[in-house]
C-alpha cells in the first residue's frame, strides 16, 4: 500500500467531504455517443490492453504506483508515450470529435475512512482547443467498498470544455456501448443535467447500471510543491495520544528578536513525517505555552522534533522528544524534556511537550 | 465510530495578525483523519477585522476522542504554503456551552464559541 500518495490525496478529499454538493436535475440529457467516439473508446481500450500486459507498461504501472502525487502527476502522461497509443493518438487528431479535451488518468482506491475512487490523470486539448495547455486533475468520489486498494486501472475520457476547464462537480451514468462486461463507459452530467462528456474506465470499482454517481474534479496547480499535499491525515494504529501542548522556558537565541518561530515534526513508528502548524510556525518567547493540541496515531514509539525557523540560515533544532507507549498511562498525561540539550555556554535553550495518551489498544 | 459532537457556534476576531483584515478559514481534524476545509471549497476564507463575528449556519464536529480546529490567516489564494497559522484548539469530549480565546504574538486574537451536543 502507498500510504504517501493516500495522504497526499486524503487533503483533496477532505476538501471533497467539506463542499455541499449541488442538487441534482431530475432529467438530463440523454448522451449517445458518435461513432468517432465510439472508435476512439474501442481503440483505447484495445491499446490498453496491449500496454498493459506488455512487460514496458507492467513495469511502468509498478513504478507509478509506488509514487507520490507530484510524481505520478507529472508521470502519468508518459504512459501515452507507449507505442500502444499511437493509433489512438493519431484518432484523436483526425477524427472529428465532438470534444474539446482528451483525459487519460490512473485509477486508484483509497481507504480514508471512507472509501474513495481516484482518478490522477492529464487532459488534452483536441478539436476547437487542440493548441490549448494541458491540464493534471484529479478526480473524486466516494465508493461503498475498496476491492482492492491502490492503483487499479485506468480512465480515459472525452470532455466538451478545455483542459483547464473540466474542474468542478460532475454526475456519471453508464452507457452501453457494447465494449464487454469488464469496462464501464458513462456519460459525465452537470447537476443540470447537461452533458459534460463521457469516460472509459477499465479496471476496479465498475458497478453495472451506476446512475448519477457523483465525483469532483480538482484541476491541480502548477507551483511548484502543491501545499495541499503536505501530509495531514493519519491512518490509524492501535494508539492514540496527544502532545496537548509545548512549553517555552528559554528561547533559543536567533539574532532575531526575543522570540523563536516554533514548529515541529512528529514520525509515528518511522512511518509518514507530518509538519504541525502544517505550515508556517508560531512565535513563542521564554515562558510561552502553546496549547498545541496535535492528536497523533502510533503503535509504539514517536519522535517529535521541534525546531526555530530560520529563513536565512536553515531552520536549528531546539528539541528532540522521544515518546514510547511504554512511558504513557491511559488518561494521564507526561512531560516530555529534549533527549538533546541545544544549550550553549552563552544560551540556555528548554523546550518541553506535554503529552495525554487517550486511547489504547484500539480496534481498527 | 464518532462518539461526540460539537457545534461551532461563532468566530469573533479582537485582532487581527496583520494590519487590516485577516482571511481566516478553519482546518478541522477529527481523531487525526480527513482534514475539512471552512469554509467549503478550494483557496476559500472569510475576511475579518477587529470586531467582526463569523457566524457559521451550522457546522457540527463529529469526533471520537478529539478534533482539532486550526486557524489560518490565507495570504495568496493559489497557495497554501504561504498561510498563517493564527492558533488551534483541541476539543475533547465535554459538555455544554463555551468559548475559548485564542492568541499569538503577531496580534491574532480570536474567540471560538461552542457547544457541545453528545
Amino acid at each position: 500500500m502507498n500510504t504517501t500518495i493516500n495522504t497526499q490525496i486524503a487533503n483533496y478529499a477532505g476538501i471533497y467531504q467539506s463542499m455541499s454538493s449541488p442538487a441534482v436535475a431530475k432529467s438530463k440529457q440523454p448522451y449517445t455517443p458518435t461513432d468517432a467516439e465510439k472508435k476512439v473508446f474501442t481503440e483505447a481500450k484495445y491499446a490498453w490492453e496491449t500496454y498493459s500486459k506488455s512487460a514496458a507498461g507492467k513495469a511502468e504501472l509498478k513504478t507509478i504506483a509506488a509514487m507520490d502525487v507530484p510524481a505520478a502527476r507529472s508521470s502519468v502522461g508518459d504512459i501515452l508515450d507507449n507505442p500502444a497509443f499511437a493509433k489512438l493518438l493519431q484518432m484523436l487528431n483526425t477524427l472529428d470529435l465532438p470534444a474539446s479535451s482528451f483525459s487519460f488518468g490512473v485509477t486508484m482506491e483509497l481507504e480514508l475512512i471512507l472509501g474513495f475512487e481516484a482518478v490522477l490523470g492529464v487532459a488534452i486539448g483536441i478539436g476547437d482547443s487542440k493548441n490549448l495547455a494541458s491540464s493534471e486533475f484529479l478526480t473524486l468520489g466516494l465508493t461503498e467498498g475498496i476491492d482492492e486498494g491502490g492503483l487499479v486501472g485506468v480512465q480515459f475520457g472525452l470532455w466538451k470544455n478545455a483542459p483547464a476547464d473540466i474542474g468542478g462537480y460532475s454526475w456519471s451514468t453508464e452507457i452501453d456501448l457494447g465494449l464487454g462486461a469488464e469496462v464501464e463507459v458513462a456519460g459525465s452530467y452537470t447537476a443540470s443535467g447537461g452533458i459534460l462528456g463521457a469516460t472509459l474506465t477499465i479496471g476496479g470499482g465498475e458497478e453495472d447500471g451506476a446512475d448519477e454517481e457523483e465525483s469532483y474534479t480538482f484541476i491541480l496547480g502548477n507551483q511548484e510543491g502543491d501545499g495541499y499535499l503536505k501530509p495531514v491525515y493519519q491512518p490509524r494504529k492501535n494508539n492514540f495520544l496527544i502532545i496537548t501542548s509545548m512549553k517555552c522556558d528559554s528561547t533559543q537565541s536567533d539574532g532575531a528578536g526575543s522570540a523563536n518561530e516554533v514548529y515541529f515534526t512528529f514520525q509515528a513508528d518511522g512511518d509518514t513525517l507530518y509538519h504541525y502548524p502544517t505550515y508556517d510556525y508560531l512565535s513563542m518567547e521564554s515562558g510561552d505555552t502553546w496549547n498545541c493540541g496535535r492528536s497523533v496515531w502510533f503503535n509504539e514509539t514517536v519522535q517529535v522534533n521541534a525546531y526555530d525557523e530560520d529563513d536565512t540560515s536553515g531552520d536549528d533544532p531546539i528539541g528532540n522528544f522521544t515518546i514510547n507507549i511504554s512511558d504513557l498511562t491511559l488518561g494521564g498525561t507526561k512531560t516530555f524534556n529534549s533527549t538533546k540539550d541545544y544549550s550553549t555556554t552563552f544560551d540556555t535553550v528548554k523546550y518541553t511537550i506535554n503529552v495525554k495518551l487517550v486511547a489504547q489498544n484500539v480496534q481498527n | 465510530m464518532s462518539k461526540h459532537s460539537i457545534q461551532i457556534n461563532s468566530i469573533y476576531c479582537g485582532g487581527t495578525s496583520e494590519t487590516g483584515h485577516d482571511e481566516v478559514y478553519l482546518v478541522c481534524q477529527a481523531d487525526a483523519g480527513l482534514p475539512i476545509h471552512i469554509p467549503s471549497g478550494i483557496n476559500t476564507a472569510n475576511s475579518m477585522a477587529k470586531g467582526d463575528t463569523w457566524t457559521f449556519d451550522k457546522i457540527i464536529l463529529n469526533f471520537e476522542y478529539e478534533v482539532l480546529v486550526t486557524l489560518w490567516d490565507r495570504d495568496v489564494s493559489y497557495d497554501p504554503n504561504l498561510a498563517t497559522y493564527l492558533q488551534s484548539n483541541d476539543f475533547q469530549p465535554g459538555s455544554g456551552t463555551g468559548s475559548i480565546q485564542l492568541t499569538n504574538r503577531n496580534g491574532a486574537n480570536y474567540t471560538i464559541y461552542y457547544t457541545y451536543i453528545d
